[in-house]
């Protein structure tokens, strides 16, 4: 999701000027930060978590504290992670300074920009399953349809198209364990 | 073992259909469960991993801003594939909200409030409200009667340190501190009351000065016997002000802090430490699962453990290196301390460590 060649102190720049395509530009960089937190599993909409970051982003860039492009984006990464485990905490009645496990995962997950580079041939991979679960992973990931859509479109029934999605996950998940682990 | 470590619930459920649309009702044990769980946890962080890479692209910025305003302008086909993309991924609907929602005012607006801004009065709210000020007003009324008292005798001690060279200036120092300590129960010298200004560099950062010089409280001779605590802190206080400034002051200078200890803190253990003498420099590293900060955007803070006082120090070494604070002796009383790293604006610490300062 985040583009390193974007240069991320003029998006802030253009977004404290309050610049449309800038918020979304810099939207994005926060959604990204979310989804691999998994924080859309504990709440549908963000919206004042994204404006807590986003402010206090402005804030720190007028201040002078935040000087360069990958500086921002690792302090962007920091302050959503730090205010999402914040409210987690909230949500499972956690005190502040409890340990969560998934707080832990979390730093594993963000811990760089960009994925793993081994993973990015994950669907050449899927070139060598089975056409049945090839067909059923691009049903369900590249066309992002649900599976009672992928099970009309496969034209396999719905408990067997599930089972044919989690062993090409396995299989996966087999090849490139050592990477994802 | 533990039972988070004998949990198998990731392995019971489908969790590839669970992590694909974790929202639906059904999956709310489980959303609840995997946080607490280090197995689940590391079962779900591995699986999103995995299928986030296999996930199609999100649309771009752009193209979410003319879907969401001139979505007619689009081809058709891209209209309909980004529709059919965003009824299916949470982050794009979240991202299309907000775009719908966005005032561009409210972003320069939240941004000035953001900034410090220091006002001259801004400081006379939290003052006000300060017990300090009582101990103040008090003892702006005590001077006159204390000078007749104990004045006279200082004020012939600090002509004689002013005038006298290196040796009476040690001899007039080491007379009036023995006679501070002796006396700080019954009355705080004239010398302990002389007013200072509160030391540059931490009202400026908008975070308000160490608590620990309080301003010192009104000294009757013969002071009650619930006075007696306030009193001690009180004549102690002008010390600690000193010290502090002379630490700030030798920073400013740029003269070295060799003599001061360093102690090491660590999240996982409380340090305990006999009362420096002269000081401390505290070193607290960032935790390892944070990026590199950038040089002035971490602040190191020490608190005292019923968060009354504290100290804060910008840090501008290099991303990545430990954070570091020279504690003056004298802020240090015995006690339990916390001490944290910060981030800009942020009010949740990075890593915190505890140490204890014995007497």
């Amino acid at each position: 999701m985040p583009e390193p060649a974007v240069d991320w102190m003029r998006v802030v720049e253009r977004l404290a000027a309050g610049d449309r395509m800038a918020y979304a530009q810099f939207g994005r960089l926060i959604t990204g930060y979310l989804s691999k937190l998994r924080a859309y599993d504990f709440r549908e909409e963000w919206d004042d978590l994204r404006q807590e970051v986003a402010i206090a982003v402005v804030a720190n860039v007028r201040a002078g504290r935040l000087r360069d492009s990958q500086a921002l984006a690792a302090y962007v990464r920091v302050i959503t992670r730090n205010k999402f485990i914040d409210r987690l905490k909230q949500h499972l009645r956690c005190r502040p300074d409890d340990r969560l496990p998934w707080d832990d995962e979390t730093a594993r997950a963000m811990a760089a920009d960009e994925p793993d580079p081994r993973l990015r041939d994950l669907w050449q991979a899927v070139d060598d399953l089975p056409e049945e679960e090839q067909r059923v992973l691009d049903q369900i990931y590249r066309q992002g349809k649900t599976y009672e859509q992928a099970s009309l479109a496969t034209g396999l029934p719905l408990g067997t198209m599930k089972r044919r999605l989690r062993t090409a996950l396995m299989a996966l998940r087999l090849r490139f364990g050592d990477e994802v682990d | 073992m533990s039972e988070a470590m004998a949990c198998r619930k990731a392995f019971d459920l489908d969790l590839v259909a669970c992590l694909l649309d974790a929202g639906r009702p059904e999956w709310m044990e489980f959303r609840e469960h995997y946080p607490r769980c280090a197995e689940c946890a590391a079962e779900v962080r591995t699986w999103t991993e995995l299928q986030s890479s296999l996930a199609p692209p999100h649309p771009g910025p752009e193209e979410l801003i003319r879907f969401e305003s001139r979505a007619n302008d689009l081809p058709p086909d891209a209209r309909t594939a980004i529709g059919a993309h965003i009824a299916t991924c949470r982050s794009c609907r979240d991202e299309l909200r907000a775009l719908r929602a966005f005032d561009p005012r409210s972003m320069a607006a939240g941004g000035e409030q953001a900034k410090p801004r220091r006002r001259w009065w801004r400081g006379m709210g939290r003052l006000v409200l300060h017990p300090a000020v009582a101990y103040g007003i008090a003892l702006a009324l005590a001077i006159p009667l204390l000078f007749d008292a104990v004045g006279g005798r200082v004020t012939d001690k600090m002509a004689a340190f002013r005038a006298g060279g290196a040796g009476e200036r040690k001899k007039v120092k080491e007379e009036v501190l023995a006679r501070q300590s002796s006396d700080r129960l019954q009355s705080a010298p004239a010398a302990t009351l002389e007013a200072k200004p509160a030391p540059p560099g931490y009202e400026a950062e908008g975070y308000g000065a160490p608590s620990a010089p309080a301003a010192p409280p009104a000294a009757p001779a013969a002071a009650r016997p619930s006075d007696t605590l306030a009193l001690a802190k009180a004549a102690a206080a002008p010390e600690r002000r000193r010290e502090a400034m002379a630490g700030n002051q030798a920073r400013r200078d740029g003269a070295p802090d060799d003599e001061r200890p360093v102690v090491v803190l660590t999240p996982d253990r409380e340090v305990v430490l006999q009362a420096p003498a002269q000081g401390l420099v505290l070193r607290l590293a960032p935790p390892r699962s944070q990026p590199a900060v950038p040089p002035g955007l971490a602040w190191l803070r020490v608190r005292d453990a019923a968060g009354r006082r504290e100290l804060r120090e910008q840090q501008f070494g290099s991303p990545g290196s430990s954070a570091e604070i020279r504690v003056p002796a004298g802020w240090l009383e015995p006690g339990s301390y916390r001490a944290d790293i910060l981030l800009g604006d942020d009010a949740r610490p990075i890593t915190v460590a505890r140490f204890r300062i014995e007497s």
